[in-house]
């Protein structure tokens, strides 16, 4: 199995649902986004069209950031997730200069989410509460983990990912538009793979050759 | 023909010197990565840690050869929006010049693209 996801950049139209759902199921530091979206305007007037590029991490076959990082600490499982460990971690951001799609983010300070420091209740669980992917601390890097926390449970309940909304990544099935995919890559009948192959799916930046496992119908 | 002259001096001296100063890239990459030449031993991407006495020191970029000062509208890179400070963004695509599966570095860090 090798997951990645497809999306489809006809249907988004840049609620950022997907963004919140993100931010809630892994808690992402305030300022940081493990899925963002590009926006921009294309043609000229009366002409003019708003595009929508939601954006994460690609989880590349051949992940520059994997060999950037002088820590080892990156690493791409047998399921095709490209994982960031956060013990071996050291902070150098050799992977946030390496990424051709900015999709890394540096931990620098601890912030809260309230202004006043106040912790909401998320903030104040311990990290041996938390999965390893959520544990995260000042001084390291941080990115998508398609999530694994998820994936990886429903492997092990003997589900197949990405069939219901707990076995999915929190950013898909949110998605009023229908606009994200996930799924399996190596099973050719999954929803993914029909996809890529009838929409002529393309992949962002290719000239780098990183081989990312996120399609854009565009 | 005084000032002809004179000018053609500097030109040529000016070439001399150019060839001189060129430093070979491949070269030095591989002295670097045999430890021969001493960038320090703290990585890190902060000036005087061995990110920067790579590429500007050692290889001798200049920091405009890197930091440029926005992106296109149209780039898909994430952190277009953000404020980097300092002398700026970094356009990848200067990195997959040297970094690439066929380039000068020896930390081949980008793949080709497929046809």
């Amino acid at each position: 199995m090798k997951f990645g996801m497809v999306i489809d950049m006809n249907r988004c139209f840049g609620c950022r649902a997907c963004v919140a759902a993100c931010k809630t199921e892994n808690m992402v530091q305030t300022g940081n986004h493990w899925n963002f979206v590009l926006e921009y305007e294309q043609g000229k007037y009366p002409n003019v069209r708003r595009i929508f590029t939601p954006m994460n991490c690609m989880h590349c076959e051949n992940p520059p950031c994997m060999k950037a990082c002088p820590e080892k600490a990156i690493s791409k499982n047998e399921y095709g997730v490209v994982l960031i460990d956060y013990d071996k971690c050291k902070g150098k951001k050799y992977c946030i200069a390496a990424c051709p799609y900015g999709v890394i983010h540096f931990i620098d300070k601890e912030k809260t989410y309230y202004p006043d420091g106040q912790k909401i209740p998320y903030e104040t669980l311990p990290p041996e509460a938390r999965h390893p992917l959520h544990r995260k601390k000042p001084g390291i890097a941080e990115k998508c983990t398609l999530c694994w926390h998820r994936i990886e449970k429903a492997l092990r309940e003997g589900k197949k990912p990405g069939s219901d909304y707990d076995t999915s990544p929190a950013c898909t099935k949110v998605c009023p538009a229908n606009a994200r995919y996930f799924g399996d890559f190596d099973d050719p009948n999954s929803e993914v793979s029909r996809l890529i192959a009838e929409k002529r799916a393309v992949q962002l930046n290719k000239e780098f050759g990183t081989r990312p496992q996120v399609y854009y119908i565009v | 023909m005084r000032i002809r002259t004179i000018l053609i001096l500097i030109v040529i001296t000016a070439l001399v010197a150019g060839t001189a100063l060129a430093i070979d890239i491949p070269g030095t990459a591989k002295a670097i990565k045999a430890g021969k030449v001493n960038v320090g031993k703290t990585t890190g991407m902060e000036q005087g840690k061995r990110f920067h006495n790579i590429h500007n020191k050692a290889l001798g970029l200049q920091c405009q050869s890197c930091h440029i000062k926005g992106f296109g509208d149209d780039y898909a890179y994430q952190k277009k929006y953000k404020d980097v400070g300092g002398m700026g963004h970094v356009d990848r695509g200067i990195c997959l010049g040297c970094h690439k599966e066929n380039g000068p570095a020896v930390t081949k860090l980008y793949g080709t693209a497929e046809r």
